[in-house]
């Protein structure tokens, strides 16, 4: 073998060792992580997560065909020393072409139910009973307002800024709204991002299957402040959330407006 | 390189040395001319991307500031888009399209300079923003600092008031006038100028790929250009197509972006789809597998590029039946790119493979490029996308397409045509380490942003807190484009030495396919002594053998080819178009007009003169012959 065989099959154990390394590493890395998309706590990355799984596995089984394939080729097709011949001439084989060709959009078409369904799934309108929040960014914070809970004055309660309070298991219906460029809300944990976006409200809905502590950060670039521009989902029990919306001075709540919904809402008018 | 392309250089040209370069007209000198000032473009996008990984290599660190990053990390995009991979592409389209199709010139010479110096003065221009910032020895980097994709209203007037987005819009805008010379050039070329013989069905699939390649150009450089327009009028003077504080909708913006930016990424891949396409047949000394398949598999990708920007667009809210749709077509668009993956694979498969440096990066390109492509279709998996949309995962993605792709395609090519330009082959060996270096580089730098994604780490942020398990994949992505740096100077001394004392490469040193080859290294200066009449794809193949009834070849006996390509001297007869410094003096008015824009109308008509003269010279000029 000569000696440039013997480097390039060094770099290619070397390569080979790496990756494995990688993988590994990957895979023990992929656990943890505050925000981990490959480990959900709420039925919207829930979802996102699945869908993603659903689709890399296919993928991966394609790639390990045509990465197969090519080492394949290369080792069972490559020039022996003094072999001149010219191998037969082949132009192509239609019937073995349509196939490769139809076969993906089968697969293909077949993975797009799914992801259709997830579209309108998570596109949908939040519940009617949904916890309102109206979220707001600027350059370079988050606001977070509670319509539902009013304090004494009739004014919507407010969370401290980068702070957003939620009650666990209950769908919580999000409005935003900027106040100068494009953000992105994201909270990989509970959902993935929704455009804050200046005279195009945006909507989504979230729901935390268990009380904890969620890292958020802004994931549309909007200037200097771009990297800190990061928050904190709160999560609590109901008792908890409720306990806290009083602490910031809410009166009315839903279950004392629902006694008198008419009120509530002619009064904004 | 200068000195092989004096070879090249034809007998009684009027102007000499510098001279020659700067009035060329020639489309192999203008190749070259793109193919060097893209790869110093390169040096600087590259410069560039380490910076931004030596930032990010470790959790809080502030190396640069945030504007300094922001300056730098849209520059890398805006530079490597704009100004390498294009530009790579065209430098290829330059150098092989009148070789590959029997003609001496393009159609359009003096235009196709003009588009090269329009495009290198545009570069320049947008590069000189950085020294507008004050002192830019204090790190005062005066760059575009919104990002390669620009969107409104981050790039109003009142949240970026400094000069770098004039010069960002004023140079793509630029840039956009060379392209679309460009494409229209080649458009005409392609279908005006082939050999006789040379029907659309026996171009080679580069010829096809340029073609396609050329139509994008023509239809997506205008839409950038109007989006340009109104951010200029927006920007200058107090319009509001995006201002949200006079009511406007800026993700009028996003349409507009990516209307032309996702037939742009197709632009950046079909000619080294091309170029692959023209290598692995040669190495594996087979034909290309289902020729007519990779043609319309490669137009079938040029149309529905035009019905997927949206999916750039998945989280802005455009309501679930824009996003289903969207989702849709982007699913399908992946199947034409799947069908040539698998023809490639089939022209290898059976065949005697050579493994020179060229096949090498072809085939790292199918390998990459496929990874580029799998990594494509979960972001087509629309509620998939909302977590992976401007993450790491997405940078992973593009640069598995762009850089596993485009350039390892383009690489690929370098090596395979050098010595059909300057004479002399480049080192094998050299290549070969150029080859791992930079396919581990790569894969060390791309793959752990995948893993970064999926960790939830954004894209375009300055720096990161520790704690969020993405530290050691940062650091391992920052030695992987070190690796890939070294891999770059590997080629670079490759080049070097190669042009000093490179191995003579003869005519065609590979047994190759295409006319191209038929011709002397370099080629003369009119190309064909005589057009070649053209028989069959493939043609110059076919005039060394003759396929035997088993579909095994035979050499054509000795003579007989050769009398299809003598070098006679008929070539002084040839009618070849004279140089001519106007193209360039009218490129040099659309810079003078641009900062005028910027810093005082008074340049502006100055820059119209400039334009005026060189257009009416260029007019006018009489023929020197």
């Amino acid at each position: 073998m000569s000696r440039r065989g013997v480097y390039l099959r060094r770099a290619l154990v070397g390569a080979f060792a790496l990756a494995t390394v990688v993988l590994f590493a990957g895979c023990a890395s992929i656990v943890g992580g505050a925000q981990n998309t490959l480990a959900p706590a709420g039925p919207v990355a829930g979802r996102e997560r699945d869908i993603y799984l659903l689709v890399i596995w296919p993928a991966a089984a394609v790639f390990v065909l045509v990465e197969g394939l090519v080492l394949l080729i290369v080792f069972k097709f490559r020039n022996r020393k003094g072999d001149e011949s010219i191998p037969r001439q082949v132009h192509g084989n239609p019937a073995l072409e349509v196939a490769w060709t139809v076969a993906p959009a089968i697969l293909l078409a077949i993975v797009a139910v799914p992801v259709l369904a997830g579209v309108v799934a998570l596109g949908r309108e939040p519940h009617k009973g949904a916890t309102r929040v109206n979220v707001t960014a600027i350059q370079w914070l988050w606001q977070f307002e509670y319509p539902d809970y009013k304090d004494a004055t009739g004014k919507p309660i407010s969370s401290p800024n980068n702070e957003m309070h939620i009650p666990a298991g209950t769908e919580i219906g999000l409005q935003f709204h900027s106040g100068d460029v494009i953000h992105s809300f994201w909270v990989p944990k509970l959902a993935g991002k929704i455009a804050v976006i200046p005279n195009h409200p945006n909507h989504m809905w979230i729901k935390a299957d268990h009380p904890g502590d969620y890292s958020g950060q802004c994931a549309e670039f909007c200037g200097f402040g771009h990297a800190g521009m990061r928050f904190r989902v709160i999560v609590q029990t109901p008792q908890e959330f409720a306990a806290w919306a009083k602490s910031q001075g809410a009166v009315t709540t839903p279950s004392t407006a629902s006694s008198q919904p008419q009120a509530v809402a002619s009064g904004g008018n | 390189m200068a000195e092989a392309m004096k070879q090249a250089r034809g007998a009684g040209e009027p102007y000499h040395g510098i001279w020659s370069w700067l009035s060329t007209v020639d489309h192999k000198k203008i190749g070259v001319l793109y193919g060097v000032a893209a790869f110093i473009f390169f040096l600087a996008g590259g410069v560039e991307a380490l910076v931004v990984r030596l930032q990010l290599a470790r959790p809080n660190q502030s190396l640069l500031n945030p504007d300094q990053y922001n300056a730098i990390f849209t520059m890398h995009g805006t530079t490597m888009i704009f100004l390498v991979v294009m530009p790579l592409g065209v430098a290829f389209m330059n150098l092989l399209i009148p070789l590959m199709i029997g003609a001496r010139d393009v159609a359009f010479p003096r235009l196709n300079a003009f588009s090269f110096w329009v495009f290198l003065l545009g570069g320049i221009f947008l590069n000189v923003s950085f020294f507008t910032g004050g002192n830019i020895f204090k790190g005062q980097l005066g760059a575009p600092d919104t990002g390669w994709y620009g969107y409104a209203p981050l790039t109003e007037s009142a949240y970026s008031p400094g000069t770098g987005v004039d010069f960002w819009m004023l140079g793509i805008q630029i840039l956009g006038i060379a392209s679309l010379a460009g494409g229209f050039n080649f458009i005409v070329t392609i279908l005006n100028m082939r050999a006789p013989g040379m029907s659309l069905f026996r171009m080679p699939v580069f010829v096809w790929m340029s073609l396609v390649t050329s139509f994008l150009l023509i239809f997506a450089m205008p839409v950038i250009a109007v989006a340009m327009f109104e951010l200029t009028f927006d920007r200058l003077f107090s319009a509001n197509f995006f201002n949200a504080n006079a009511g406007a909708t800026p993700l009028l913006w996003q349409h507009m972006f990516w209307m032309f930016g996702h037939p742009e990424v197709y632009i950046l891949i079909l000619p080294a789809m091309g170029i692959v396409s023209e290598i692995l047949p040669t190495f594996s000394r087979k034909p290309l597998f289902g020729y007519p398949f990779v043609v319309f598999s490669g137009i079938a990708i040029g149309f529905m590029s035009w019905g997927v920007w949206a999916h750039h667009m998945f989280t802005s809210g455009l309501g679930t039946a824009a996003n289903s749709a969207f989702g849709i077509s982007t699913i399908m668009i992946s199947v034409p790119t799947g069908v040539k993956i698998f023809n490639w694979l089939a022209t290898l498969w059976g065949g005697n493979l050579r493994m020179k440096t060229p096949l090498y990066f072809a085939i790292g390109f199918i390998a990459m490029f496929t990874i580029g492509g799998l990594t494509g279709v979960t972001h087509s998996a629309v509620p998939s996308d909302y977590q992976q949309n401007d993450t790491y995962y997405i940078v992973a993605h593009f640069h598995q397409v762009l850089f596993g792709g485009a350039l390892f395609g383009i690489f690929g090519g370098i090596y395979y045509w050098f010595p059909k330009f300057t004479g002399k082959l480049l080192s094998d060996h050299l290549g070969k380490w150029n080859f791992w270096l930079m396919l581990i580089g790569f894969n060390l730098t791309f793959q752990p942003m995948m893993v970064l994604g999926l960790l939830g780490m954004p894209r375009r942020i300055q720096t990161y807190p520790s704690g969020l398990g993405w530290d050691f994949w940062n650091m391992l992505a920052t030695v992987g484009a070190f690796t890939i740096a070294v891999s770059v100077l590997v080629f670079m001394y490759n080049v070097f030495i190669s042009l000093r004392r490179g191995e003579a490469a003869g005519d065609d040193p590979w047994d190759a396919r295409t006319l191209e080859w038929s011709i002397p290294s370099p080629p003369p200066e009119h190309n064909f002594d005589v057009i070649p009449v053209v028989h069959s794809v493939d043609d110059w193949w076919h005039k060394k053998y003759v396929e035997g009834p088993d579909g095994v070849p035979v050499p054509v006996p000795a003579g007989a080819a050769v009398a299809t390509a003598t070098h006679g001297d008929a070539g002084h007869a040839i009618h070849m178009p004279s140089p001519s410094y106007f193209p360039l003096i009218a490129a040099c008015g659309l810079p003078v007009m641009a900062f005028g824009f910027i810093y005082s109308f008074a340049l502006i008509p100055v820059g119209v003169i400039i334009l005026a003269v060189g257009l009416f010279g260029w007019a006018l000029e009489p023929a020197s012959e």
